[in-house]
């Protein structure tokens, strides 16, 4: 074995500029399907809910984005008397999704109370908002704007500054939070609130109370019930059609390592019928002879994978940091997780094989004496 | 001229001698222009549908909200603070999205049915359009919408849990063939509004200004504005696509290098005896040049196939908006000077080192 990968390596560097050309040519696929791969995990987790939320949320039935939602007050008190012993408490939040310096974001508008201690809200910087036209912002807001804490931006024609950064135990959602009366002085309270919350005691269970509260008709008559969580799950059907577009051309971008080193070895083996005679003559069998050409094509394709993985990497990276992308106020954040690595050197080594096999299985087809000449 | 003739046709001789090289090369051609095809599809189709802005036309909202979609709610006040500035033209118009999941979504825009046909263009596949007059309940379907819907002139389409009677299928070229068009009246109570309207659309005569705004709450933008900025959170996506056909490009382009530099030094000899006896330098140019042709041609070839394949396989829809890829000529013809490039650049290196070759010394090397 040792001497297998000694001769591998020498006749790799023998033939160094070609080597170079086929390394350089796979990174290069292997860039592209690192970066498609990061893309597809990226609109995998979009969205997604870190940690399980126990609250409940009422929403206009017939609204598609919660920001179309409009309900009376005298719902969450329903809601309250429906199930008085499971429900600890319950309060209404405005919701809107607003085009602000050309990022299209959150602003959520509950009161100072709740914010603070019913919304798993987590302070990492600054204050919550104390006086008029003040806000919080959420990490995610941060991943995707270059806003900090004095920022001021206009909102619906008032401008509001950053008090502090906030982030969420459950979406990583870019969105700015304001007290409840701070956002009925912007949009009014003339079609109500968007979103009630409910909050749960310990013990309850939210299916259980999400069902006994959507059968009630004081209810069901105008809104649904949905755990908090599936806020989320209604994002995350956004992109299901990009994912497989981008899964798609990820396998199709694998393809060419296979034809680039079919394409590879076959040039060694047409240049090199005589060498290929002479291990023939030697002793060597059609099994020894793949396994050195996989194990050439092995080196390439790590070789390839190391440097196309460093150059993803580092795009990914200079993406993340300069050029954050979000879709409908949630950061699409793309990485290269350990999995991914793994699976895309796997798939890479495996379509490498695939290419050797092609190439192998026409050569013992092939007459030997065809390679003498 | 007859030596290039010559090379162009012994250059594509000997590559049908090395089928398979050739036609794993052209897989590899396929590849590269498949998914840059296809990027130049999608970001054909979006620039078609959803970056048409109105220079003529201006669109009243609620202030930073993408009206023209969804998203806008303002009172009718609004409209006779309008008429009341002197604006010659002001029409009202609802838009929104119904349907119990995003993926499941109908796009609805209830119209003025006096003053609509002043503000859209849009042509009739069957049935009529709507009219002052027509009964309540009544639609007028966009050609994709109908697709997706599988919905006919003199059918019925659900929105939000009514039924209304479709009229007409009608085709614009734009997002708004996802929508399905009731009477303003119909969408107010579809929706419980009362006399609410998402945005008024107005002339740009010079009364207000893009970019306005009225009393802090109603802002002023260009028609087209709401559905640009909807679809522009995908720009990025595009653009990480478009670096990855960029790399493709490269691969290929340096496997290309690769294959014909070798496949040329195969014929070294031959090439020095062509040399000997009077081929000009630059008809060994020829012989490279015909072979890339061939693959690329091959390349192409499946290329296409491949884009058509994957294009009719795989769509891209949400909140009722059909991004809808458009290979049209420019798409195809900007694919086929990209591969065009990726060819060229894939001959650069072996045509210098062949217009360089040591005459003598090959003639030796054997």
């Amino acid at each position: 074995m040792r001497a297998l990968g000694y001769f591998t390596l020498r006749d790799l560097f023998h033939d160094g500029w070609r080597s170079l050309l086929t390394v350089i040519s796979l990174a290069v696929v292997v860039v592209s399907f690192l970066l498609l791969a990061a893309l597809s995990q990226a609109y995998l987790s979009f969205g997604n809910q870190t940690q399980a939320s126990t609250n409940l949320m009422i929403i206009d039935a017939n609204a598609l984005d919660p920001m179309e939602s409009y309900l009376p007050e005298s719902i969450l008190q329903a809601a309250a008397q429906i199930a008085p012993t499971q429900i600890l408490a319950t309060f209404p939040s405005l919701f809107r999704h607003l085009d602000i310096q050309g990022h299209i974001l959150q602003i959520r508008a509950v009161p100072l109370d709740d914010m603070q201690n019913r919304l798993s809200l987590t302070l990492l910087q600054g204050s919550w908002p104390a006086g008029a036209q003040q806000m919080v912002v959420t990490d995610g807001l941060i991943q995707v704007t270059s806003w900090k804490i004095g920022t001021i931006a206009n909102i619906y024609g008032k401008d509001f500054q950053v008090t502090g950064i906030v982030r969420s135990s459950g979406s990583q959602f870019a969105s700015v939070w304001m007290t409840y009366a701070e956002g009925l002085s912007l949009f009014g309270s003339a079609n109500g609130f968007q979103i009630g919350y409910v909050q749960l005691t310990p013990s309850a269970d939210p299916d259980k109370v999400r069902a006994i509260l959507q059968s009630d008709p004081r209810i069901n008559a105008h809104a649904a019930v949905y755990l908090e969580t599936s806020l989320a799950d209604r994002y995350n059907q956004v992109n299901q059609n990009l994912l497989n577009l981008s899964l798609v051309q990820a396998v199709i971008s694998l393809l060419a390592i296979t034809f680039g080193t079919y394409n590879a070895i076959r040039l060694s083996l047409t240049e090199r019928g005589h060498e290929i005679l002479l291990l023939h003559i030697l002793g060597f069998t059609q099994a020894k002879l793949r396994l050195f050409l996989f194990t050439r094509s092995l080196f390439l394709t790590l070789a390839a994978y190391l440097v196309g993985w460093g150059i993803a990497w580092a795009f990914i990276t200079y993406q993340g940091l300069h050029a954050p992308i979000s879709i409908q106020a949630a950061p699409l954040i793309l990485s290269l997780p350990a999995s991914s690595s793994l699976l895309g050197l796997l798939l890479s080594i495996s379509f490498a094989f695939l290419g050797v096999w092609l190439t192998t299985g026409s050569l013992s087809r092939r007459d030997l004496s065809a390679l003498q000449d | 001229m007859s030596f290039h003739l010559t090379t162009f046709v012994l250059g594509l001789h000997d590559l049908r001698s090395r089928f398979r090289q050739a036609l794993a090369m052209a897989v590899g051609i396929a590849i590269a222009l498949s998914i840059f095809a296809i990027l130049q599809s999608y970001r054909n189709g979006l620039a078609a549908e959803f970056n048409q802005l109105q220079p003529n036309l201006l669109v009243v909202q609620a202030n930073q909200s993408f009206g023209e979609i969804y998203g806008s709610r303002i009172s009718s006040e609004v409209g006779k603070q309008l008429s009341g500035m002197g604006i010659g033209m002001v029409v009202p118009e609802i838009d929104d999205a119904t349907g119990t999941s995003v993926s499941k979504a109908i796009l609805v825009r209830g119209i003025d049915l006096k003053q609509y046909t002043r503000i859209e263009t849009f042509s009739m596949v069957s049935g009529s359009s709507l009219h002052p007059g027509v009964p309540v309940r009544t639609a007028m379907v966009g050609s994709r919408l109908a697709s997706s819907q599988n919905v006919e002139t003199g059918g019925q389409i659900m929105l939000r849990g009514r039924t209304f009677q479709v009229v007409g299928i009608f085709h614009s070229g734009t997002y708004t063939d996802n929508q399905a068009w009731i009477s303003l009246a119909d969408a107010q109570a579809l929706l419980d509004w009362g006399q609410d309207v998402s945005v008024y659309i107005i002339p740009d005569e010079g009364i207000l200004h893009e970019g306005q705004s009225l009393s802090g709450q109603i802002s002023v933008t260009r028609r087209g504005e709401g559905a640009r900025i909807t679809v522009y959170q995908y720009q990025p996506v595009l653009n990480i696509m478009g670096v990855v056909a960029f790399a493709m490009g490269i691969a290929i382009a340096l496997t290309l290098t690769n294959s014909l530099w070798r496949l040329a030094w195969q014929r070294r000899r031959e090439m020095a005896i062509l040399r000997t006896i009077g081929f000009p330098a630059l008809s060994l140019v020829t012989y490279l040049l015909g072979q890339a042709i061939g693959v690329t041609v091959l390349g192409t070839l499946l290329g296409g196939i491949f884009t058509l394949g994957i294009l009719s396989a795989v769509h891209v829809a949400a909140f009722g908006l059909t991004i809808n890829p458009s290979l049209d000529a420019n798409a195809i013809l900007t694919s086929l000077g990209w591969i065009g490039l990726v060819m060229i650049a894939g001959i650069a290196l072996p045509a210098w080192w062949l217009s360089h070759l040591n005459l003598a010394k090959q003639l030796h090397s054997d």
